[in-house]
């Protein structure tokens, strides 16, 4: 999972970059769930930052992502999240496969 | 078992440190993976590291032919399955022999009956030690996942490392992997410093302060006694010192020879809430159990009830994850409401706490008692706790 992470950092300058009405739902899904309307999504905000993100938050928000967005992620990849620049790597990855 | 205070030992790390850094054409896995092979064979016995060698390839085997049948995915969760339940028997049979429990007594009951038996026990008890139990699952899981299986001497390097032994930590694989593409730290006297410091630090941790209140309690050849709650909050604090300090050498010897190895402890006494406390004790047993128990076990159960029930599914991974741990640390009844009451017990704070969040986001913010009555909280219901199972842990 590290692994994975580590790898995904690699890449991120190219490709955490998203398009700008998939970031806008991405938003809107993070401030809906964690009741923050004006939480700003940057890449290096972590779990720890937002009280209501915890464990059960964090399935919340994969789950809530999967459906918007018609993707599937892995417990591997779940599990190996550690910030939403990482989220938005990893998303932007299953949304070129998509397309 | 502790060999901290033995001689072999830290010969043993002084020649990995030399060895390691030889610019050999090998991968960084399989130079130690050989490197950890001769420390075994060295501390314990190359008959036992043989044994051991043979386990891990036939296991090695075994993955390999499960990765084969990725296609097939009858086959593929055939094999998985039969993989999951010969390494939870084991584990049970270990822990049945080791603990002794009266409902569940066939380790006992085999190992007295058939002496031939007897030396296969013995391997796959040791093999079946609670630490490299969990390292072959999260090896299992990974390579299920899709990563790659390295070659049996750097699995065995995974499994059995040599300074891991006795009290973990939990490494992770997918790390361990990962190591063979980063580029080796050069021996420099700053690095050295650093993990000599570490080390130190952690044998001060065990050998003075553990040991010194021992000690100083009950007396020089002294045991840990249970019995009443002082003995529970002494108990408590002991044995942070002892693992906390037995961690720190690992951790030390782990970045010395440039192998991933985690910190198990981040100041669990500062911890506000039992559920911080359990973040920041033995972290890399939290860590497995979070990525191979409940996030699995969660994601499975929404994917089939539905996001609408996704609160309980979060209760039940909670406790099911508390179970695990108690089982783990002792296959008995008590472990088991243990576990429980522990899942109950983060449950309730994980409700609480929503409840506050709903109607003052900045509640803990502003609460700055919290600081001094959290830790208090943290160490009365942790001590409480651990009194109801302290006789099984301490096997009295």
């Amino acid at each position: 999972m590290r692994f994975f992470g580590i790898i995904l950092k690699q890449k991120r300058l190219g490709v955490s970059k998203m398009k700008s009405e998939d970031e806008a739902k991405l938003i809107e899904i993070f401030r809906v769930l964690f009741n923050m309307p004006e939480l700003e999504l940057r890449d290096e905000l972590t779990a720890r930052e937002v009280p209501t993100w915890d464990s059960f938050n964090h399935i919340n928000l994969i789950m809530n992502i999967e459906s918007e967005f018609d993707v599937r992620f892995t417990t591997d990849e779940i599990a190996s999240l550690q910030n939403v620049g990482e989220l938005k790597v990893l998303l932007n990855k299953k949304l070129a496969v998509l397309v | 078992m502790v060999y901290f205070n033995s001689l072999t030992f830290w010969c043993g790390v002084f020649f990995s440190y030399l060895f390691i850094n030889l610019k050999v054409p090998f991968s960084k896995t399989f130079s130690f993976g050989i490197i950890n092979f001769i420390c075994l064979s060295v501390l314990f016995d190359i008959k036992l590291a043989l044994a051991c060698l043979g386990c891990v390839s036939l296991f090695w085997c075994f993955l390999d032919v499960i990765q084969d049948q990725k296609k097939s995915q009858f086959f593929f969760k055939l094999y998985s399955l039969l993989c999951i339940f010969f390494l939870v028997g084991l584990f049970l049979l270990h822990k049945s022999y080791l603990d002794n429990p009266t409902f569940f007594n066939i380790g006992h009951y085999l190992f007295d009956r058939y002496e031939p038996i007897q030396p296969v026990f013995m391997l796959m008890s040791t093999l079946a030690f609670s630490y490299i139990f969990l390292r072959f699952l999260d090896l299992f899981r990974a390579v299920m996942a899709g990563n790659t299986i390295l070659d049996p001497f750097s699995l065995l390097g995974y499994l059995v490392p040599f300074y891991m032994l006795a009290s973990g930590p939990v490494n992770v694989y997918t790390e361990y992997v990962a190591t063979n593409q980063k580029k080796s730290i050069k021996p420099n006297f700053t690095q050295l410093l650093l993990c000599m410091n570490l080390i130190t630090n952690g044998l001060f941790l065990k050998f003075v302060c553990a040991e010194g209140l021992r000690i100083l309690f009950y007396g020089v050849n002294g045991k840990l006694q249970s019995g009443d709650l002082f003995n529970s909050a002494f108990i408590l604090i002991y044995v942070f010192f002892d693992f906390a300090g037995y961690s720190y050498v690992a951790f030390g010897i782990g970045k010395l020879l440039d192998i991933p190895t985690p910190l198990n402890f981040q100041s669990p006494y500062i911890s506000k809430t039992v559920t911080e406390f359990w973040t920041r004790w033995h972290v890399s047993l939290g860590d497995f159990v979070k990525r191979n128990i409940f996030i699995p076990l969660q994601v499975t159960m929404i994917r089939k009830w539905g996001i609408t029930y996704a609160y309980w599914t979060n209760l039940i991974a909670l406790i099911a994850s508390f179970v695990f741990v108690g089982i783990w640390h002792r296959l008995s009844l008590k472990f088991i409401i243990w576990g429980i009451a522990v899942g109950c017990i983060v449950a309730v704070e994980k409700i609480i706490r929503d409840q506050i969040i709903k109607r003052d986001k900045d509640f803990f913010k502003k609460f700055s008692f919290g600081n001094i009555l959290g830790p208090f909280y943290v160490f009365c219901v942790i001590v409480g706790t651990l009194h109801f199972a302290i006789q099984d842990l301490l096997g009295q």
